[in-house]
C-alpha cells in the first residue's frame, strides 16, 4: 500500500508567524532550562544548537534566527558573563560569531532537509488530488485483496463512501455469478503481471450491475517486492448498451431486408395459387363437394395472403401518400386478429364516424393500429373488450387542425404510472418474453410523420384497469413528410 | 400482353383473360416483351415491376414511347417496386399500380372498368 505520511512540519509551517516564534521562545527556554541539569554542565551549547535545528526543522527559517539570536544572548548571560555587563573582548566577540555561525549552518541544513520534505509532500498531495478527482474509480488494495484507499471515484461508481469500503474485503464488489473473477485477478498480480482492460461486471452497493473495465496494476515497495496493487475502474454501462442498441438496430435493418426479399418470394407463388384456384372455379366439371374444398382452400389463402401483407408489406410498399379511409384501414387491420381474438374471448366493440378520409402513407398507417390492437389484444389474455372507434376531429393544442381521431381502447390489464413515460421508447417493452419494444416506437414516428399524435391513458386499478390509445392524424400531411 | 418473369404467373393470368373472352400473349421478360410489342401491338399490358434484366417500369415507358394509348398496368409484390415507381413518377411516368398477390376479379375490373374505383390500390 501507498503510505501517505503527514509529518508536523508540513502543518508547523503552515501555522501564523507569531506562533511560530513562540514556538522559537519555547523552544531555547527548554534548552536553557537543560543546561542547568547537572549532566549538562560541561556541554552549556549542546541544547542551543538542538532548539535552533528544531525551529528550523519546524517552523522555518526567520523563527531559527531568531532562536539563534536569543540562544546566543542567554548563553552570554546564563553561563559566559553572568549578569549585565557591557564591553566585550575580541576573544568573546569571536566565540559568539562562531556560536552564531555554527547555528546558522545547522537551521540551513535542517531548513533543506524540510524544504526537500515539503516538496515531496506537495508533489503527494497533487497526486492525490489528481487521483480524487479523476472520473474513474481508482482504489488500492493489498495482496489479500483488502481495500486499502478508495477515491471519490469509487464513491460515485459503486455508491460506497470511503469509510464504508477501507478494510473490506474486494470481492464485495463482485457479483455472486463471478465468484472467481477477483480470485484470478489476484493471482495475476502475485506474479506481478499487469490486468488491463478486463471486462467485467461489477456491483454496486444499491444493488445494480455495472458493467466495467478495469485495469491493475502490482504495487511495489523500495526493495521490489509486490505489496498489493492499484485497481483502476471505468464505467463502461453507456458503452455498452449503446453496442446492444446497434446491433439490434442492425438485426432489425436485417430483418427489413429479410423481409423485402421474403415478400418477393412468397407473393409470386401466392399469386400463381390464387389464380389457379380462380381458375378451378370457373371449371364447369366440378362437383359440389369440390366447389366446397374450394371454398375453404380460398378463404385460407386469403388468411396467408392477409399475414404477407401485415407482416412483409409493412417496410415501406408504398412511400408517397393517398386518400385513404381510416375506419376503413383500421377494420381490415382488426381483421387479421379475428382468431385471435376469438381464442382469446375478447369482444370487439366498433364505433365507425363517417367523412374520415385523410391524405396519408396507408400502409404505416395500418402499422400503427395494427401494433395497437396487437397490443390490446396482448393486455388482455383472460378475456375482455376492445373498443375502436373513428371519428372526425380537431386537433387538441396545435392551432384548429381537422383531421380524424382514433381510440383503441382494451380492458386488460394497464400500465403501470412509472412505465407509461418510457412506453414510446425503443427497445421498451412490457411484454418481455414476445415484445420487441419498438411496435410503439415506430408507431409513434409514423404517427409524427403525419403531424399528428399519439396519447395515453392507462389504470392499473383491479376491476377497472384497462389502457386507452388516441391518436390524431390531420387531414392531409404535410408535402414535406411525402418524400 | 401479360409479362411476368414467374411463367405460371403469366400463363394462369392469360387464361383468366381469355375465359373473359379476352386474348393475349405471355412473356417471361421484359426484353422479350418489348421485341413483340410493335408485331401485337395490344390494347392494354400486364406487367410484373421486378424482373431480371429490364424492368417492368422501363419497359412500360419504352412501350409508352411507341403507342400512348396502350394501357399499361403494372403490378408487384415487393416493396423495393415503390422506389422504381417513384422514380417514374419523377420521369413523369404514371402507371396504374396493383399489388401482388391480387385477386382476379379485382384485376378484370381494373382492366375491363373505369380507371381507380377506390377499391383499387390506384397508388
Amino acid at each position: 500500500m501507498v503510505a501517505v505520511e503527514f509529518p508536523i512540519a508540513y502543518s508547523l509551517s503552515e501555522r501564523t508567524w507569531w506562533l511560530r516564534y513562540l514556538i522559537a521562545t519555547g523552544f531555547v527556554l527548554v534548552a536553557l532550562t537543560l543546561n542547568f541539569l547537572p549532566p549538562a554542565q560541561n556541554l552549556p551549547f549542546l541544547f542551543f544548537f538542538g532548539a535552533v535545528a528544531l525551529t528550523a526543522r519546524l517552523c522555518g527559517f526567520g523563527p531559527a534566527l531568531y532562536a539563534t539570536a536569543l540562544s546566543a544572548i542567554a548563553a552570554d548571560y546564563f553561563f559566559i558573563h553572568p549578569g549585565i555587563h557591557w564591553g566585550f573582548s575580541l576573544m568573546e566577540i569571536l566565540r559568539m560569531l562562531l556560536f552564531a555561525l555554527v547555528c546558522l549552518l545547522i537551521a540551513s541544513l535542517a531548513q533543506q532537509r524540510s524544504k526537500a520534505q515539503r516538496a515531496a509532500e506537495m508533489n503527494q498531495a497533487r497526486l492525490a488530488a489528481i487521483v480524487q478527482s479523476s472520473d474513474d474509480a481508482i482504489l488500492s488494495k493489498t495482496l489479500d485483496g483488502i481495500i486499502t484507499s478508495w477515491n471519490k471515484g469509487a464513491e460515485r461508481l459503486y455508491g460506497y463512501t470511503e469509510a464504508e469500503v477501507v478494510g473490506k474485503h474486494v470481492s464485495l464488489l463482485s457479483p455472486p455469478e463471478l465468484p472467481n473473477d477477483i480470485p484470478m485477478i489476484m493471482s495475476k498480480l502475485r506474479t506481478g503481471e499487469q490486468v488491463q482492460h478486463h471486462e467485467t461486471t461489477r456491483i454496486r452497493k444499491d444493488g445494480t450491475r455495472l458493467d466495467i473495465s478495469v485495469s491493475v496494476s502490482p504495487l511495489h515497495d523500495l526493495a521490489g517486492n509486490v505489496i498489493g496493487a492499484s485497481t483502476i475502474t471505468r464505467d463502461i454501462t453507456a458503452r455498452k448498451a449503446a453496442e446492444e442498441t446497434l446491433r439490434k438496430t442492425e438485426k432489425l435493418a436485417a430483418t427489413g431486408r429479410l423481409a423485402a426479399s421474403i415478400a418477393h418470394e412468397i407473393n409470386n407463388p401466392l399469386e400463381a395459387v390464387t389464380n389457379l384456384l380462380y381458375l378451378l372455379r370457373k371449371n364447369p366439371s366440378l362437383d359440389e363437394k369440390g366447389r366446397k374444398h374450394l371454398s375453404f382452400a380460398e378463404q385460407e389463402l386469403e388468411r396467408v395472403t392477409h399475414i404477407s401483407r401485415q407482416t412483409l408489406g409493412f417496410y415501406r410498399q408504398v412511400s408517397s401518400p393517398s386518400r385513404m379511409d381510416v375506419a376503413k384501414t383500421l377494420e381490415s387491420a382488426l381483421s387479421v386478429y379475428s382468431h385471435k381474438l376469438e381464442g382469446q374471448s375478447i369482444k370487439v366493440e366498433t364505433k365507425w364516424g363517417s367523412g374520415t378520409e385523410i391524405q396519408a402513407l396507408a400502409g404505416e398507417i395500418r402499422q400503427v393500429f395494427s401494433n395497437l390492437i396487437a397490443n390490446s389484444i396482448d393486455a388482455m389474455p383472460q378475456g375482455g373488450t376492445l373498443t375502436l372507434k373513428v371519428s372526425k376531429a380537431h386537433n387538441w393544442g396545435n392551432g384548429n387542425r381537422r383531421g380524424v381521431r382514433v381510440v383503441i381502447a382494451d380492458t386488460g390489464s394497464g400500465i403501470a404510472p412509472e412505465q407509461q413515460s418510457k412506453l414510446f421508447e425503443p427497445f421498451f417493452t412490457t411484454k418481455r418474453d414476445v415484445g420487441t419494444g419498438l411496435g410503439l416506437w415506430v408507431s409513434k414516428s409514423i404517427v409524427q410523420k403525419h403531424e399528428g399524435s399519439i396519447k395515453v391513458r392507462s389504470s392499473v386499478r383491479p376491476g377497472k384497469s384497462g389502457t386507452v390509445f388516441s391518436v390524431f392524424l390531420p387531414e392531409s400531411m404535410p408535402a414535406s413528410a411525402a418524400a | 400482353m401479360v409479362v411476368d418473369d414467374e411463367p405460371v404467373v403469366a400463363d394462369t393470368i392469360l387464361e383468366i383473360l381469355k375465359e373473359e373472352g379476352i386474348d393475349g400473349f405471355a412473356f417471361s421478360s421484359g426484353h422479350d416483351a418489348l421485341n413483340w410489342f410493335s408485331r401485337i401491338n395490344p390494347d392494354a399490358v400486364i406487367m410484373d415491376v421486378v424482373m431480371p434484366g429490364l424492368s417492368g417500369i422501363a419497359a412500360g415507358i419504352e412501350m409508352r414511347k411507341h403507342s400512348p394509348a396502350c394501357r399499361v398496368i403494372l403490378f408487384s409484390g415487393q416493396t423495393s417496386a415503390a422506389d422504381l415507381l417513384n422514380e417514374a413518377r419523377a420521369q413523369g411516368h404514371q402507371f396504374e399500380v396493383l399489388e401482388k398477390p391480387i385477386k382476379p376479379e379485382v384485376l378484370l375490373a381494373q382492366l375491363l372498368g373505369h380507371n381507380g374505383s377506390g377499391a383499387l390500390a390506384s397508388d
